[in-house]
């Protein structure tokens, strides 16, 4: 296995190539213009990028990529740089290779209900682009806004309706991957099953390792005949147990939502004093937004149940959209939550874990005492039809010591999550910030099998390193060939 | 350790499910401790044999005869319950557990799982096969549900990913690689399924149709129209069914919407064994599916009155199966498509025949990841 070029300077010659290859407006080298790729949306962790470039097509990034496999540099695939864990951002220098000019739509087909579209159009667009078809891009995370196809299937993205529809992984079909070489692995024709093994399935999540994705093929949904959007807001000191309890109630009784969301007493604070404002009461300790498509028979039943399951648990209000203007007013507060925030402190982490569904209430509880205990400012707006978690510590990076404490606290809060029977991350990815607490989740086998599929995509672990799994353990068999590792290990086993 | 010996003596029993392949009956082995099946591995590997795990053998005709195989695993001595958590929405059990008795489990608290198959498979040969049930349409393919997996490797060591929750993205998903992998990477030991609610109603509805054309008309009559349906197919070409689940008013108001856009439905049973295991498959892209159905009838005429055929317009798929008295080898079943015409962008699903060629880079990634879990080629593909 050769060693990646980490630490020294970027060759000159390899960028003079790149700006030949690409044009000098694709290649960005100046310090200004590198400062906004020095870290992903989370800012607590920052690398200068040595050298970005944003290829307008896969040609390009397959010539981008073959450069940087010829000068033994890594690579960081980037989409938006909205994501949370820092995978979009350098930890062994290199290039940053975006996404951002593959904003492509290529074909929307209606009968076979598929889109291709380059790996860099937003998400939002893609919908926008389906609707007079009647179809739509299920996956919604809150930054749908700004976040990127390319960037979705990287970190197989949930969001609010992930509950219905689940996450990305459940709506790519095919795609056109650059791999590590620069070579061009079409998989990219549409089929309701794959052809062989899963290899599109594998990819999704692989968190930029495995390759980069600059043509994505999707899946689309028939788009409801109606929808109704409900909140319900609890007061009091316990109302955010009684909130996690009409959860866990509507789960157990089989009701089928689109989405299930709550938020806290600062998110909702935060939300009402800021531009997102969607009329929730200040007096709410919790609000409960929950939301119900399909036919307008189903719409109609499913609504009078969940608002009965409101009552039962002691809703103080409930609420049923009356309008589409009231129904998107009231998803404004919960897409904008995180925004608002930024009233509360300079900066916010965002925390992302998932716990089983029947113990919602004692995590959140868990989390709140966590967050007391280290002092630092919680508010809590998750996706709880899910059990995924976000509990969202305000903070001021400038301050070391809260920052430490931030710091210590995630990592009781995953720590706990996993004990519970939960997992590290529902939607963000593992990316720099987790890497060190996948040993929580998966012992040593589970990680070489996953180290020796990452080799096969990137012998040399070019690809976005320090990202998703260790590189420990793709290389801990140093340059054995991977069958000699595979029989080493077998014997292992044998003498066990 | 047992030596080479005293597991080849274990070899005795023979299994006949693989006549399909034109091999000989096979022999097998029946381990009940992962300890055994280590050792069984470890035989292999000694011996340079290729193996190939085997649930209840439903599905084996279905797949394209491995290159060579020596022995079969059965994997039904590994059946238990590991998990079933109807308010998380999941369950965990072993590979061999019986299909059947896991959805007989899950209706009991008011759950149910995908896929839902023709009775008699193995979870974990649901997976290794990724297997298209009656309710894909409804709830997708099974590949979607399947939130985590353990799988023991052809080394002996076990490889986890997923877990038991329904979202999670730590990790790779190495169980969207074996699903559908047809064993070829590894045991599937444990597996955890995504739950659903159990449909308060179910009902069929049925009407007469002319052809496979006004089957064909009337499914995407029912999509355009957003009618929401379980199944919509036909049984045999003239018959038209239209499978509705949910809650009881959903099921009401799509009935009537069905009727007003198609006329009078007659209300059937749900009529058990109505489908057989099917011989031939064909599937395409829903916008292939006329054709694909055109090509199926041809087929269907061609093995004469023993054979029947389903047909579900909007996931494009055919199916033929053969009564038993109408038995043919897969060799004359192959000939027999081969005479049809099937279009450009329909596949056909037989034993004997491959599936597409992967373009060049991805076959050689799939044979670096078959590599990279099964060093030494113990599992038969």
């Amino acid at each position: 296995m050769a060693t990646a070029n980490k630490t020294a300077k970027l060759p000159a010659q390899l960028v003079s190539k790149l700006r030949e290859a690409l044009g000098a407006g694709a290649v960005l080298e100046d310090a200004s213009r590198l400062s906004s790729y020095e870290s992903d949306a989370l800012a607590m962790f920052q690398k200068k990028a040595e050298l970005v470039v944003l290829p307008a097509n896969t040609e390009e990034a397959a010539a981008a990529m073959r450069l940087c496999a010829e000068f033994n540099v890594p690579v960081v695939p980037r989409g938006a740089g909205t994501g949370l864990t820092g995978g979009a951002r350098p930890v062994e220098g290199g290039v940053v290779v975006g996404t951002a000019r593959m904003r492509q739509l290529f074909e929307v087909n209606e009968t076979d209900r598929y889109a291709r579209v380059g790996a860099g159009l937003v998400n939002v667009n893609l919908t926008k682009a389906c609707a007079h078809h009647e179809l739509f891009y299920a996956p919604d995370p809150s930054s749908q806004r700004a976040c990127t196809i390319g960037g979705n299937v990287a970190n197989n993205s949930g969001g609010p309706h992930g509950f219905k529809y689940g996450s990305t992984t459940r709506h790519i079909i095919g795609a056109v991957i650059v791999t590590h070489a620069g070579e061009v692995l079409d998989l990219s024709l549409p089929s309701l099953d794959p052809n062989g093994l899963d290899l599109i399935g594998l990819f999704v999540g692989s968190e930029g390792t495995f390759g980069l994705a600059t043509e994505v093929t999707v899946k689309l949904t028939e788009s409801p005949a109606a929808v109704e959007t409900l909140l319900a807001v609890f007061n009091g000191e316990d109302g955010l147990d009684r909130a996690c309890d009409a959860v866990t109630d509507m789960i157990g009784s089989g009701l089928e939502p689109s989405a299930i969301e709550i938020l806290d007493k600062l998110t909702i604070e935060a939300v009402e004093d800021s531009v997102f404002a969607a009329g929730y009461s200040r007096e709410a300790t919790a609000v409960l937004l929950v939301e119900v498509d399909g036919s307008a028979v189903e719409v109609s039943g499913i609504s009078d149940d969940v608002v009965a399951t409101f009552k039962r648990h002691g809703a103080d209000e409930t609420r049923r959209a009356a309008s589409e203007d009231e129904r998107l007013k009231l998803w404004a507060g919960r897409k904008g939550a995180f925004g608002a925030m930024g009233r509360v402190a300079p900066d916010l982490y965002v925390a992302d874990a998932v716990v089983p569904r029947t113990k919602l209430r004692q995590m959140v509880a868990k989390t709140v005492e966590i967050c007391a205990r280290h002092k630092l400012k919680l508010a809590t707006v998750f996706h709880a039809g899910d059990g995924n978690l976000h509990p969202n510590v305000c903070y001021d990076r400038r301050d070391t010591d809260e920052t430490r404490r931030v710091v210590a606290a995630g990592e009781e809060i995953l720590a706990a999550c996993v004990e519970a029977g939960g997992s590290l991350t529902g939607e963000h990815g593992i990316g720099v910030e987790k890497l060190g607490e996948i040993g929580l989740l998966f012992d040593d086998q589970d990680l070489r099998a996953m180290g020796r599929v990452r080799r096969v995509w990137d012998p040399d672990l070019r690809m976005n390193p320090g990202k998703a799994i260790p590189l420990n353990v793709c290389t801990e068999f140093g340059d054995l060939h991977l069958g000699e590792a595979d029989k080493a290990q077998g014997e292992q086993e044998d003498r066990a | 350790m047992k030596t080479s010996i005293d597991l080849a003596c274990q070899l005795t029993e023979r299994f006949g499910a693989c006549q399909s392949w034109g091999m000989s009956a096979l022999p097998a082995v029946r381990p009940t401790t992962r300890e055994a099946l280590r050792e069984v591995l470890a035989f292999a590997r000694a011996e340079s044999l290729r193996v190939l795990p085997l649930g209840r053998g439903t599905k084996i005709g279905r797949r394209v005869a491995p290159a060579k195989l020596d022995f079969l695993i059965g994997m039904g001595g590994f059946n238990r319950v590991i998990a079933f958590e109807p308010g998380d929405g999941t369950l965990t059990a072993e590979g061999g557990a019986s299909l059947d008795e896991l959805a007989a489990l899950c209706r009991s608290a008011q759950r149910t799982i995908v896929p839902e198959l023709l009775p008699g498979a193995s979870l974990g040969g649901a997976i290794a096969t990724a297997e298209t049930g009656s309710d894909r349409l409804w709830r997708g393919p099974m590949r979607e549900h399947v939130l985590g997996l353990e799988v023991m490797l052809s080394s002996g060591a076990t490889s986890r990913s997923g877990g038991r929750l329904v979202k999670n993205v730590a990790g790779y998903d190495l169980h969207r690689l074996h699903t559908g992998a047809w064993g070829g990477l590894g045991l599937i030991m444990e597996a955890t399924l995504r739950l659903f609610p159990l449909p308060a109603v179910e009902r069929r509805l049925s009407m007469v149709t002319a052809d496979l054309d006004a089957v064909h008309a009337a499914a995407f009559a029912l999509r355009e129209a957003r009618i929401p349906a379980k199944r919509i197919w036909s049984h045999k070409p003239t018959r038209l069914f239209i499978d509705l689940a949910g809650r009881e008013d959903v099921v009401q108001s799509a009935h009537a919407q069905a009727s007003d856009l198609l006329g009078e439905l007659e209300v059937i049973a749900n009529t058990p064994g109505l489908e057989q295991r099917p011989a031939v498959v064909l599937h395409a892209l829903p916008s292939k599916s006329h054709e694909l159905g055109t090509a199926a009838t041809a087929l269907h005429a061609a093995l004469s009155e023993g054979a029947t055929l389903s047909f579900d317009p909007l996931l494009a798929r055919a199916a033929i199966a053969l009564d038993a008295a109408n038995d043919r080898p897969a060799s004359e079943l192959a000939q027999l498509v081969q005479q049809a015409s099937i279009p450009s962008g329909v596949h056909v699903s037989l034993p004997t025949n491959k599936e597409p060629a992967l373009p060049a880079e991805a076959a050689t990634l799939a044979s670096g990841l078959e590599r990279a879990l099964d060093s030494t080629g113990t599992f038969a593909r």
